[in-house]
């Protein structure tokens, strides 16, 4: 209920105005009497004066006087006597019908503005409080409000008008305050034309959902400036105690920065898929370059190689010792062509091909690669030694060929050495990762050429030093980086060489 | 009568694979008895006795080798024509071929072929190959009474 501080003045005033007339109407009343009273004794002090004078000065006149006097004065104290008990009475009743009257009024009155008075006293008190609270809120709310980064605003939706932005949303906008409060359509008009009828239908089904949802809209604006910003809007609906939203508080938040950056990475990352895209078709293309290269490669090979062996069968002879060599080394070049070729072909369909996960054990698979090399090892003196290795969930085939590469390299490396040592073991088994290490104090090499070891056809040694396509350590860094592992080795010229395969483990390893 | 027979249709467009295939399989067979064509089309023609080959002896080789890349029909197409012919289906096939790619071994099983062998390209292991082929399908292996 609300009683304004200036009907609270006019019942104040009234009220002091009767009660004054009131205390006014019974001094006066009282004054009177006591004049009357006053008057009466004077009358009588001074016949008691004239008296004792009479009597001072004669005295038979005295004793007459006296007399008389005394008659007279008799009857006078009497009556004065008598007056004075009776105007006592009527003051004392005056006074009295006046407390009456002033004590009815002041009920009456009070009576009459009892309600408000008491009420508007009490409101009093409790709206200076929220009047110092209130004023203390908004202080607090607006130092909070116009200090913050983001913009904020409230709307009332009956009639739909901004009644509240802070500094923050003007700058943002370039609207001013007083702008937007004045706008029929608030900041509609500074929406993005392309997003104006989004925005209008997304505010319009917030208003009109659920109550608790919440506003989250995405939108341009065109400062008056010109310039575009991308603004973020958060809502909340406030509701009356009948349920109708009333007001809505909003944040809006400028996004431009942010909506750059996702687009910058957007473009990015689209460019990095479309080169990814024609990266691996260019690897694609290469691969199956590759694949028909050496294919159509083949039959050339295979036929030069038949008619040279015929031709043989048929001359050999007939030839001297000289074209007997030329043919001999026509014979071997074709040869070492055709496991060019061959290695080339592995290579590109090993790239190609699925890998066929399974777990491995470590220990076995070497176990067998060394069995497979028995050939080789027969007439040598060679110390193995292999440490227990963990077992891993790879492709079993491929890791084969992995180790099969790193152990006969081991084993023709050390071929010069008469007592040959050959370690496999496992340097770092911490769950994330296992690192196999195979060691070798064969002819090593140079680091100075590390970079070439897992080059494809790239080799460190002559051809009739020590044979070989130079493809095998290729294969193993394929194969290794197919897995997600890394390779890496360590060489001293004519000390040795070790071969680091890093491979990741996974869940079901462990 | 046997020697007249036709024992081994070769098809084949590298005239040089097919000369270095007939020596290693002249062990095995005269030359007379080895028939070589140079596409599918020659090989289809020549099972079911059309164009140039209307004309031919009757009777159906022992042996098919097959190459796979081949202008006009390959080998595969006529691969599955054989196959599904209930006269020729019985006739062993083995493919002859350069290529190692998976998808043409796993074709080449799935449409019936008995036998799949990757040339080699030293000539020494192609010959030895070719000729242990011969041996197998035309001495060792025992062939369907039927059909053939």
């Amino acid at each position: 209920m609300g009683v304004s501080p200036r009907e609270i003045a006019i019942a104040r005033k009234l009220y002091r105005t009767v009660i004054g007339a009131l205390l006014g109407l019974s001094l006066i009343y009282a004054l009177a009497f006591m004049l009357l009273i006053n008057y009466q004794w004077r009358e009588y002090r001074e016949a008691e004066r004239a008296v004792s004078i009479n009597y001072v000065t004669d005295g038979k006149v005295l004793d007459a006087a006296i007399g008389m006097a005394d008659q007279h004065a008799v009857k006078d104290r009497d009556k004065a006597r008598r007056n004075l008990i009776v105007l006592t009475g009527a003051l004392i009743a005056g006074l009295m019908l006046a407390v009456l009257v002033f004590l009815a009024v002041r009920r009456a009155v009070a009576a009459m503005v009892r309600l408000q008075t008491v009420g508007v006293m009490a409101d009093i008190t409790d709206h200076k409080h929220i009047e110092a609270a209130l004023k203390e809120s908004e202080e607090r709310f607006r130092q909070f409000s116009e200090s913050i980064n983001v913009g904020f605003w409230i709307l009332d939706s009956n009639p739909r008008c901004v009644t509240y932005v802070n500094r923050a949303f003007t700058q943002m906008s370039g609207l001013e305050a007083d702008e937007v409060y004045r706008s029929p359509v608030p900041r509609i008009d500074v929406v993005h034309e392309d997003d104006r009828q989004t925005v209008k239908l997304a505010f319009e089904e917030w208003l009109q959902g659920e109550p608790s949802s919440l506003l989250e809209i995405d939108y341009r604006i065109v400062r008056p400036d010109g310039e575009m910003r991308w603004i973020h809007d958060h809502g909340v609906k406030l509701q009356d105690e009948n349920g109708q939203t009333f007001r809505i508080l909003g944040i809006s938040e400028d996004i431009t920065d942010r909506k750059r950056t996702d687009e910058a990475i957007k473009a990015m990352s689209r460019a990095l898929e479309q080169k990814a895209g024609e990266l691996a078709t260019v690897n694609r293309e290469l691969e199956a370059f590759a694949y028909s290269v050496s294919h159509d490669l083949r039959a050339p090979l295979r036929h030069v190689d038949g008619y040279l062996s015929l031709l043989q069968k048929r001359v050999s002879p007939l030839l001297d010792e000289t074209s007997q060599r030329y043919l001999a080394t026509i014979s071997k070049a074709t040869e070492r062509m055709a496991s060019l070729i061959d290695d080339l072909l592995a290579f590109s369909r090993m790239g190609r091909t699925e890998l066929n996960k399974t777990v491995v054990p470590l220990n076995r698979l070497i176990k067998d690669v060394i069995g497979e090399l028995k050939t080789e090892t027969e007439n040598r003196h060679i110390d193995w030694i292999v440490k227990p290795l963990p077992d891993v969930f790879v492709d079993a085939a491929l890791f084969r060929q992995v180790f099969f590469s790193l152990i006969e390299n081991a084993v023709k490396y050390t071929r010069p050495r008469p007592q040959a040592r050959i370690e496999i073991g496992c340097i770092n088994d911490d769950g994330n990762e296992a690192i196999i290490f195979v060691s070798d104090n064969g002819v090593g090499f140079d680091m100075k050429y590390v970079d070439k070891l897992f080059g494809v056809f790239q080799r460190l040694h002559r051809a009739e030093e020590f044979e070989g396509t130079g493809i095998g350590l290729a294969n193993v860094a394929r194969i290794i980086q197919r897995h997600g592992g890394r390779v890496w080795a360590v060489g001293d010229k004519d000390k040795g060489a070790t071969f680091y395969v890093a491979i990741p483990l996974e869940e079901k390893d462990k | 009568m046997t020697s007249d027979r036709v024992k081994v249709l070769l098809v084949e467009d590298s005239e040089y694979d097919a000369e270095l295939a007939l020596t290693a399989l002249s062990d095995r067979c005269h030359a007379d008895q080895i028939v070589v064509v140079g596409d599918g089309e020659d090989a289809l023609d020549y099972l079911y006795f059309r164009g140039n080959f209307s004309d031919r002896a009757p009777g159906n080789p022992s042996l098919i080798v097959l190459d796979i890349k081949m202008p006009k029909v390959d080998g595969l197409e006529v691969l599955r024509t054989i196959k599904a012919d209930a006269q020729l289906k019985v006739i062993p096939v083995v493919m002859l071929t350069s290529s190692r790619e998976e998808r043409d071994v796993i074709e080449s099983y799935r449409l019936g072929s008995n036998a799949y062998v990757v040339k080699p390209l030293v000539f020494s292991e192609f010959y030895e190959a070719v000729k242990e082929l011969g041996v197998f399908w035309l001495k060792i292996n025992e062939p369907c009474p039927v059909g053939g």
